[in-house]
């Protein structure tokens, strides 16, 4: 239901004052609640930017137009001290003169941000009504509001009545002035504090009033839990996540709905952060740890390692751990750069104790690859068990640890991982068939060197999506765009100033001639590669 | 094309060569241009045959400057490659390198990294990642940017080298020395990039290139990273970042009261009971428009949440991200496949009262019956040693009692520093330069170190501003392009 349109249309006598209210009807209206007092903070630009389609917002705008300059500024007076006074057409709700000028605006802005750090004195005390009612308001723009009247005072308020240039107070204003405060009387702070944060005035609700906002907005439900028609509501029994805009200017910004009663949300330590072992035994792991390590104390029945045998109480790999197997990456939003390999390695086709709990991961490393490379991979395999030896040491070693306590960590020395590492950068040495190496070869040469080459994405410069990226880069269009000099020419001028002192270029204009044959020669290369 | 990397190249009996790829070789054997005897003997292959692609896009003489010997990665945006710097000693590189003593002719060779950027990438995204890698010369743990070029729509980004371990290779088996290290080059980092109003927006592991034999790591991939620029006025319940509160804080503003009336009026639709809770069909309501760049697992609440306003505190919550993998030994930590996914496990994690309130922080309500958020949240310490019931036991073979003592009050403060870099409030989360202030680091990050808001050599980028040559060949400022000075204004 198009509320805006229907809102705005048949309202043209004071459509500005409508529009006024419509974000906040908008927002609101879904929660079903009356709206105490929102305050407004930046009328205009609200309205127009969230309040109805671009093509309402233009009429609408020159309606606004209209009808300020038949209604000048009316008083900037605060609502309690000046009640309104208005005949009863549509209000509904609606907001104080809304200002659009753009200085108004950064006026605003200005004092919203001074606000914070001012500190008032209110010479004559809030104790009467409007009093009262300022101190709120000044406190909601978040000045402070002092009782006593001190040296940290920013702004003495004064009484004042008629001018605040009228020697009213003369004691306490005078010496306020030579301690270099402001001083302004109660109507100047009234004026200020409305202008910035405008209070709405509430309507009278006559029937004729809530009539006309029926027509207008249709049935305000006012009880939240009735069921309405515009609504999608989420299915008895399932469960679901909705997340809004609390200020009510956007759609949702999270919906989700889980159908049946199927977890499949997340549940900690089931589908994500999943223990490794039931680890259920109460101990205190620190006092654990305390005790036996630094104190050298037996703990809850387990003893120190010092006094156990050599032999059990080997906590560390004897030898230098294998690389954990490569789990996939975070490839997700996969901007940044990763290290892949597509080819499984032969380091980790033995098992080990690192992988097995890292299986699951693996089984996901392998669905992912191509079945041509699963062939591959069987094959590496076949070959990588020639040149580790089995490795079963850890196995006795986990059966030798008893007690309550989880079977040891195994871990290694930093001079071990610091071997492991290094080890990773040693040449490899596997021996291949020559099938397998021209069958890899002819893989290559179809699939290209890397995934990245003909994966679909979005060109930001052509502005479409495309299936394959070396197909895109070699069409026309995207040619056309990577020739035309005018499309870089502010990138052209950022890199004139990152060229290397002393650089001889890599491309100078010297070599005019070569990079036009450069060119060319890249074109020919794009082709061919097609 | 490549002529004069391929022109080594020795075929010897791979006979699917020989006709059909005349251009050039890129079989498995071993040639003496490249350097990837560490790969696997079939992938380097397919390496080699994207390093002739890579260059078969450029000019011939790209070759003359750099040689590519191997390719270091590669992700959806951009690839990187190692390639030895020819004409190193015609260039000054005092800006980028530190001096090595002349001696003489047995020097090696010094290599860098070349990143190709993606040529579907926007030549202002190109830019601003090169603007933002100059605003940072001088950075310490930040790789500085060596020098760019274009070729139609190739744009190469040169910078230096660090050599680095994958970060699954080790994340279990570091000792308390190592994580120290490992998290306070990290915080370094992000300390001085937030200092001059940059957000990386993409901190992870494969981001933070760290050399687990030398202790050193280099914060890289400024391909997401963009400037903080505050909004007018808040856009939320807390207030725009400033220079003295780089996260922000916590402020009422003229709609706190709307906020606060919505969070009520939701609290009390999630209790109307079975099939209450709705929404509106056809919202005619724009949705949230604001940056969303990262990666899955490593994405503040507030970035979920679509706050508008996302501080430098998103790549806190990011490292903190990192710590809870080395303690807990897991990575990556959550597994999730959208944004919603993501949001339920952060709240899985921290309960149903702290996501709501982090929500509200963000002008937003919530209203979820899934059970996951009805259990009583775990303390991120039980939550560290439920995942790792070893944590507080020395990894030492024999270990003394001063040892052990040392291991485990400094897993203590690991646990704890991993508490406050995860405060889903990223007003209430530390800002880099006080985290580096944490306990943890007692006696590795020393006072003058701290003390020191930007880096005071000689190199520039320290001003904010954009730094060219002049003619001469010196670097100098251009004038205008003070950023971050407006950033926090």
């Amino acid at each position: 239901m198009p509320l805006p349109a229907s809102r705005a249309r048949p309202n043209k006598p004071t459509p500005g004052r409508a529009l006024g209210s419509v974000d906040y009807n908008v927002g609101l209206a879904v929660f079903g609640q009356p709206i105490s007092k929102p305050p407004c903070p930046a009328p205009k630009a609200d309205v127009f930017s969230t309040a109805s389609p671009r093509a309402q917002a233009r009429t609408n705008e020159n309606l606004f137009h209209q009808a300020r300059a038949k209604r000048p500024l009316e008083s900037k007076a605060t609502a309690a001290a000046n009640p309104p006074k208005r005949p009863k057409v549509e209000e509904v709700k609606r907001v104080e003169e809304a200002r659009p000028r753009k200085v108004d605006e950064k006026w605003v802005a200005k004092w919203i941000k001074v606000f914070p750090t001012l500190t008032l004195h209110f010479e004559s005390g809030v104790d009467d009504a409007a009093g009262r009612m300022l101190r709120q308001r000044v406190l909601r723009l978040g000045a402070s509001v002092d009782a006593f009247f001190h040296h940290k005072v920013t702004h003495l308020i004064i009484r004042g009545g008629s001018s605040p240039q009228k020697r009213g107070a003369m004691g306490l204003a005078d010496k306020a002035r030579d301690m270099g405060m402001k001083v302004w009387d109660m109507k100047k702070l009234g004026e200020l504090v409305s202008h910035i944060s405008p209070v709405e005035v509430a309507a009278a609700d006559s029937l004729r009033t809530l009539l006309e906002d029926e027509r207008l907005h249709g049935t305000r439900e006012r009880d939240s839990t009735a069921p309405r028609p515009d609504h999608y509501y989420f299915k008895p029994g399932s469960k679901y996540v909705l997340i809004e805009d609390a200020i009510g200017r956007h759609r949702p910004i999270m919906i989700k709905e889980y159908p049946g009663g199927q977890p499949e949300w997340p549940v900690l330590h089931d589908t994500f952060l999943r223990t490794i072992q039931s680890d259920t035994s109460p101990v205190d792991r620190r006092a654990r740890a305390w005790s036996l390590y630094v104190e050298c104390k037996p703990y809850a029945g387990e003893r120190p390692p010092g006094e156990l045998r050599r032999a059990t109480s080997m906590r560390n790999i004897s030898g230098t751990p294998d690389l954990p197997p490569p789990a996939p990456y975070q490839i997700a939003s996969g901007n940044s750069v990763v290290l892949t390999s597509n080819i499984a390695s032969t380091s980790n086709a033995n098992p080990s104790p690192f992988t097995a709990t890292l299986g699951s991961a693996k089984d996901r490393a392998i669905k992912q690859l191509s079945k041509r490379v699963q062939v591959l991979k069987g094959n590496a395999r076949l070959a990588a068990v020639k040149h580790n030896q089995p490795n079963d040491l850890f196995a006795p070693q986990r059966r030798a640890s008893t007690g309550s306590a989880p079977p040891p960590r195994l871990f290694s020395t930093q001079e071990q991982v610091v071997e492991m590492l290094r080890r990773t950068r040693e040449p490899k040495e596997e021996v291949y068939s020559k099938e397998i190496r021209v069958a890899n070869h002819e893989k290559v040469h179809c699939q290209g060197g890397k995934e990245q080459d003909t994966a679909a994405g979005y060109c930001e410069n052509c502005r479409l999506r495309y299936p394959d990226l070396s197909i895109h880069l070699a069409s026309k269009k995207h040619r056309r765009f990577a020739h035309d000099n005018q499309n870089f020419a502010e990138l052209d001028q950022l890199l004139a100033t990152l060229r290397r002192p002393g650089d001889i270029g890599v491309f100078d204009e010297s070599d005019e001639e070569t990079e036009q044959d450069a060119e060319d020669d890249d074109e020919g290369s794009d082709g061919a590669s097609e | 094309m490549s002529q004069v990397l391929d022109a080594a190249s020795s075929d010897d009996e791979d006979g699917a060569d020989g006709e059909e790829y005349s251009s050039g070789s890129y079989h498995s054997g071993d040639s003496e241009e490249f350097e990837m005897l560490h790969r696997e003997v079939l992938e380097r292959t397919a390496v080699k045959r994207d390093i002739k692609d890579f260059l078969g896009g450029l000019p011939g003489q790209m070759g003359v400057t750099y040689q590519v010997v191997d390719r270091l990665g590669e992700g959806t945006f951009s690839s990187v490659y190692l390639g030895y710097d020819l004409q190193h000693d015609y260039h000054d590189n005092s800006y980028w390198i530190e001096p090595t003593p002349d001696d003489g002719e047995d020097r090696p060779r010094v290599k860098v990294a070349l990143k190709k950027i993606l040529a579907t990438s926007s030549p202002a995204r190109i830019a601003n990642e090169l603007a933002i890698l100059e605003a940072l010369r001088g950075c310490r743990n930040v790789s500085q940017l060596i020098t760019a070029f274009r070729h139609l729509d190739q744009v190469i980004i040169v910078l230096p080298y660090h050599p680095s371990d994958d970060f699954r290779a080790f994340y279990k088996y570091m000792d308390a020395g190592h994580i120290q290290v490992y998290m306070k080059s990290l915080l370094q980092a992000l300390k001085d990039i937030h200092q001059r109003g940059i957000v990386h927006r993409d901190v992870k592991p494969a981001n933070f290139l760290f050399d687990y034999e030398s202790c050193t790591g280099v914060l890289c991939d400024f391909g997401l990273a963009e400037r903080y620029v505050p909004p007018r006025k808040a856009t939320c319940q807390h207030a725009p970042a400033s220079l003295t509160s780089l996260h922000g804080k916590h402020q009422k503003t003229p709609e706190s009261k709307v906020v606060e009336q919505a969070v009520y009026v939701a609290r009390t639709r999630a209790k109307a009971g079975e099939a209450r809770v709705g929404f509106l069909h056809e919202d005619k309501r724009g949705s949230v428009k604001t940056n969303r760049a990262g990666t899955r697992g490593f994405r503040a609440p507030e970035v979920l949440l679509k706050c508008p306003d996302q501080t430098v505190g998103i790549d806190i919550w990011s490292a903190g991200i990192m710590l809870l993998s080395i303690l807990t030994q897991k990575f990556p930590i959550f597994n999730s496949n959208d944004d919603i996914e993501a949001l339920m496990e952060i709240a899985a994690i921290f309960g149903r009262s702290a996501i709501e309130r982090c929500a509200m922080l963000h002008n937003r309500t919530m209203i979820c019956n899934v059970p996951t958020l009805e259990t009583n949240p775990d303390s991120m310490k039980n939550l560290i040693l439920k995942l790792n019931p070893h944590i507080f036991t020395p990894p030492l073979t024999h270990p003394s009692s001063a040892d052990a003592r040392a291991h485990i009050e400094a897993m203590d403060q690991a646990i704890d520093l991993c508490t406050r870099l995860l405060r889903l409030d990223v007003t209430k989360r530390p800002t880099a330069a006080v985290a580096l202030r944490h306990p943890f680091f007692e006696g590795l990050v020393d006072d003058e170190d701290l003390m020191v808001q930007e880096v005071l050599s000689g190199l520039d980028g320290r001003c904010g501003a954009l730094h060219g040559i002049d003619d001469t060949g010196r670097r100098k400022l251009l004038p205008g392009e003070s950023a971050s000075r407006r950033a926090f204004s």
